[in-house]
């Protein structure tokens, strides 16, 4: 017990130590950190730039901004321009607040359809023996790994057939439960140990039960992670609203639609504090989850 | 009695979750992609009338070779893929690994680089946009350097070089989350009796952080390849394709969007589809022969 205990304190005194020496930068490592951290923090700035810039002439009078003195620290700051920005924007009769409610049905509606029927079915296929569940296993990555393109001429044509276009009910697209979401979640329950689902149905719990108020539960971390990334990205396409409801603008088709009206007529000093107030949700959302999806998604799964 | 009843139970809640994503699947991707294939095989006659047509390809293949419309949108597209694969990835590697190994304010580089992935393209686009234009600060700059504006998005000489300056510079850190969540599953007692063998940096980031994160890397590789003819910078929000900045995926959807054409496009995805086919599979069957127990 003695033995094991100066053991111990060796361990702890002498060799950590000397572990730890063993284990500091060398010269070289140091100069390289020093060179990188450098360019690192070069780099930051030159991304950051465009956002300070927004900033100083979101605080511009109306007008000032399309001088030569863009970048000059403005004097008195208008800070009401971020006011004027939820009744001064407007597309085609939708104005900002209206933008911000397209893009959270948009964002949050599809991300709740997809992340929703991408567990359940993710689940279903994993942990159920069934005929078809080699086979909808085998859909699902032969979608992922199978590039198509071309296909958006003949979306476009059957969601105009459908009547999706133009209209929130254009989130049912997002239930078809086997994209990238399923593949990861699949992994997830993959590592999930049977017995809480046995101990349940001993229980007399249904599948229904065992589902929504244990398995979905513990898949909470991840199913997050995977609900987050889906709603920014939904969040920041423009691309399919534009499309398939253009006059149902969201905030980010709307910016890109607004900036080309701005070279006729608009407020640009508003105009900056318009985009400034669309990144705050998404800020605050990656922000207030960042550590969750970091710690969960990894490509070829998720942490069990 | 009692197994022949719990098992229909079984199947009913199996089928019962199962209706809607399948359903779903036939419509929006099963019968989506059976009618693109068919639409590469019909067009609109000058009456009105959907006609089956080999038109499609000939059309195709005149735009390879006499207007080369098409061609220049697949050196583009070509540009976007190999920088890509061959520029931002390596870098944005590299950039994780000093990440991972805590360089100072290494949560804020973390939190900076990805920026770009978080906020809009469309925000991104019309501020740097701004900056660059006549009247913002780059473009201020350069009239007082040069003596004139310089033509950044206006000349087919610029457009594409800026397009890709913008998407290179911002695509370091798309990668990040992926890269970064690899790179901590990796066994610290591994990477500290490295260090204890005196392996130093460039060797502890070669013989041991790339195999040990290969399985996500050669995803990332795999998945670029399997977007190869989707490979494009966001041309719609810069120059709407014009100065010679199309790409393969942005002339599909300009051809939806401003033309209403649906026929087309469609043949000129299936052939890309079929192109784009066998070089997906051969690079996944290349990554599974590498690392045989990578997993999707």
């Amino acid at each position: 017990m003695q033995t094991s205990n100066t053991s111990d304190t060796l361990k702890t005194n002498i060799l950590k130590p000397r572990r730890r020496s063993r284990l500091a930068r060398s010269r070289t490592e140091k100069i390289v950190f020093a060179v990188v951290f450098v360019i690192f923090m070069l780099y930051s700035l030159a991304l950051l730039y465009p956002f300070a810039f927004a900033f100083n002439a979101s605080l511009m009078e109306n007008g000032r901004a399309y001088t030569n003195n863009s970048v000059s620290i403005p004097w008195p700051m208008h800070f009401d321009n971020y006011l004027k920005a939820f009744k001064e924007l407007e597309i085609r009769d939708n104005n900002f607040v209206q933008m911000l409610l397209n893009s959270l049905w948009y964002s949050f509606g599809c991300t709740f359809c997809e992340i929703l029927t991408s567990a359940c079915t993710a689940y279903v296929v994993c942990k159920y023996k069934f005929r078809l569940s080699g086979l909808l296993y085998g859909i699902a990555v032969f979608i992922q790994i199978i590039p198509i393109y071309g296909s958006l001429p003949s979306a476009f044509l059957l969601y105009t057939k459908l009547g999706l276009v133009d209209s929130p009910l254009y989130v049912i697209c997002s239930m078809s439960g086997f994209g990238f979401a399923f593949i990861i979640l699949y992994s997830f329950f993959k590592g999930l140990s049977w017995t809480y689902a046995e101990a349940a149905f001993v229980d007399g719990a249904s599948h229904f039960r065992v589902l929504f108020t244990i398995m979905l539960p513990m898949a909470i971390p991840a199913i997050t992670a995977m609900a987050v990334m889906n709603f920014i990205g939904l969040w920041n396409d423009y691309s399919t609203p534009l499309l398939f409801f253009p006059n149902l603008p969201t905030l980010s088709s709307g910016v890109w639609e607004y900036e080309r009206e701005m070279q006729f007529q608009a407020n640009q000093p508003v105009y900056y504090a318009g985009v400034l107030i669309s990144l705050v949700p998404i800020l605050a959302l990656f922000l207030g989850f960042q550590n969750t999806i970091m710690q969960n998604l990894a490509t070829g799964g998720l942490k069990g | 009695m009692k197994t022949s009843a719990r098992r229909k139970g079984e199947l009913i809640f199996i089928s019962v979750i199962l209706i809607i994503p399948v359903l779903n699947f036939l419509i929006f991707w099963v019968l989506v992609n059976f009618n693109s294939i068919l639409y590469a095989f019909q067009n609109i006659a000058p009456e009105g009338d959907v006609i089956w047509t080999m038109k499609n390809f000939e059309l195709l293949v005149k735009d390879l070779s006499v207007n080369k419309t098409l061609l220049l949108a697949l050196r583009n597209t070509l540009i976007f893929f190999a920088l890509n694969v061959l520029l931002v990835l390596p870098v944005s590697y590299v950039m994780c690994y000093f990440i991972y190994k805590k360089i100072a304010c290494y949560k804020f580089f973390r939190f900076v680089f990805y920026l770009p992935s978080i906020i809009s393209a469309a925000i991104l686009v019309v501020l740097f946009k701004q900056i660059i234009s006549p009247k913002g600060p780059i473009g201020m700059l350069f009239h007082n350097v040069n003596g004139y504006y310089f033509p950044f998005l206006t000349d087919p000489r610029y457009a594409l070089k800026t397009i890709i300056f913008y998407t290179v510079f911002t695509g370091f850190g798309s990668n990040i989350v992926l890269l970064s969540g690899a790179m901590s599953q990796i066994d610290q007692s591994i990477m500290e009796a490295g260090r204890v063998d005196g392996v130093g940096m460039f060797r502890e980031l070669f013989n041991l952080v790339i195999p040990l994160t290969w399985p996500t890397l050669s995803t990332l590789i795999m998945f670029a390849f399997v977007g190869i003819f989707g490979s494009s910078g966001p041309i719609l929000l810069f120059t709407k394709g014009e100065y010679n900045t199309k790409t393969i995926s942005y002339w599909i959807y300009e051809q939806v969007y401003y033309s209403g054409s649906y026929y087309y496009p469609s043949a000129v995805g299936l052939v890309c589809t079929l192109i784009g086919l066998p070089i997906a599979l051969g690079i996944r069957k290349l990554n599974s022969k590498i690392i045989p127990d990578v997993e999707l």
